[in-house]
């Protein structure tokens, strides 16, 4: 868990949670929690995770040079594992700290990636077809101020990235 | 009989192919323009509606090499940087280009493999001339590395911030 000041960061950074956002969980939870025996936190992570859902599937219309860089087209199955792992990411976040869905983006290669900034600090992620790399970004000295890592299955790097994003 | 337009080469003139057109020095003092394009994956309204990031897609090129204006030679201004009216224009100052350091390859345990010195050269084009690349030496082919630079050129493109917002972020605070 993270100390006060970066709470108060954090909840900053994180926009904090709007009424609207309450009246929407309630119908949500109404509308899908069905029987005493439904997982209620995977049914809170969906929510949460909604409108990260809904531009993952955008990305499906992008074409090739969508950017007008050249790029290639959002890559179907980065786009998968993206929307795959969403709800995961949202759980371990929202465990450590408030939650934030990503600001969600493609590279020239076809990769998805998630982008979340706080202050001066910055997490980016890259979904590939079947991989995840994490980037945390404190400045622009590549060596001294970044750190790039492979991320496992079990998601232990964005667990450790996400608490990090708000205390500075 | 039609008049002729536009900014081509007088009437009996020959155009110079682009690799012939004369390129100078890129001082260090000097700002270039970016544009980016009015597309939601490229920049991020924070929550509290105060900022406008730039996103690392900002720089996406497929050649690893982003496109600036050089503002000495962009006789239009930034608007004329712009490919669409709804563009937003960042600025970068050479120097801090070139400054940007760490640039390095690693290989698979994790050791440096290549170091990349970044630099901006001026690349003229037949309809711009005050067109330049953002170029690493050696090229970069490492997608890891490439991921890398292009955090460090948001950084520093953030450090003075819009010079133009994209169009749909005109309403709201400046950077």
């Amino acid at each position: 868990m993270i100390a006060d000041a970066a709470r108060v960061r954090a909840f900053a950074c994180s926009g904090g949670t709007s009424t609207a956002d309450v009246q929407g969980l309630r119908r949500y939870v109404q509308g899908h929690l069905k029987t005493p025996s439904d997982n209620s936190s995977g049914q809170l992570a969906r929510f949460f995770v909604q409108r990260s859902q809904a531009k993952l599937r955008n990305l499906h219309d992008l074409p090739e040079d969508w950017d007008g860089a050249g790029s290639a087209a959002p890559n179907a199955e980065a786009i998968a594992n993206a929307a795959a792992r969403l709800p995961e990411l949202y759980r371990i976040g929202a465990a450590h700290a408030p939650w934030r869905e990503p600001h969600i983006s493609a590279n020239e290669d076809g990769e998805v990636s998630f982008e979340w900034w706080c202050g001066p600090r910055k997490i980016t992620m890259y979904f590939g077809a079947s991989t995840i790399e994490l980037i945390r970004v404190w400045g622009e000295n590549i060596q001294d101020e970044m750190s790039h890592v492979q991320v496992n299955p079990d998601l232990d790097e964005f667990a450790q990235a996400w608490p990090w994003l708000y205390m500075y | 009989m039609s008049e002729q337009l536009g900014d081509g080469p007088p009437p009996g003139a020959e155009a110079l192919p682009a690799n012939q057109l004369p390129t100078t020095h890129i001082g260090n003092e000097e700002r270039l323009f970016r544009a980016v394009s009015d597309h939601e994956n490229h920049h991020a309204t924070d929550p509290s509606g105060m900022l406008l990031h730039l996103c690392h897609s900002a720089f996406n090129d497929r050649e690893k090499r982003p496109s600036v204006d050089r503002e000495n030679l962009q006789t239009g201004g930034p608007e004329a940087t712009r490919l669409n009216a709804s563009d937003g224009i960042v600025v970068l100052q050479a120097d801090e280009v070139r400054g940007i350091h760490g640039v390095v390859t690693l290989d698979a345990k994790q050791q440096p493999l290549d170091s990349h010195a970044v630099d901006v050269w001026h690349r003229p084009l037949a309809e711009n001339p005050s067109h330049g690349q953002i170029e690493a030496a050696p090229e970069i082919q490492s997608p890891g590395t490439w991921k890398r630079l292009k955090e460090s050129l948001c950084r520093v493109a953030g450090k003075r911030g819009w010079l133009l917002r994209p169009a749909s972020a005109r309403e709201s605070a400046p950077l």
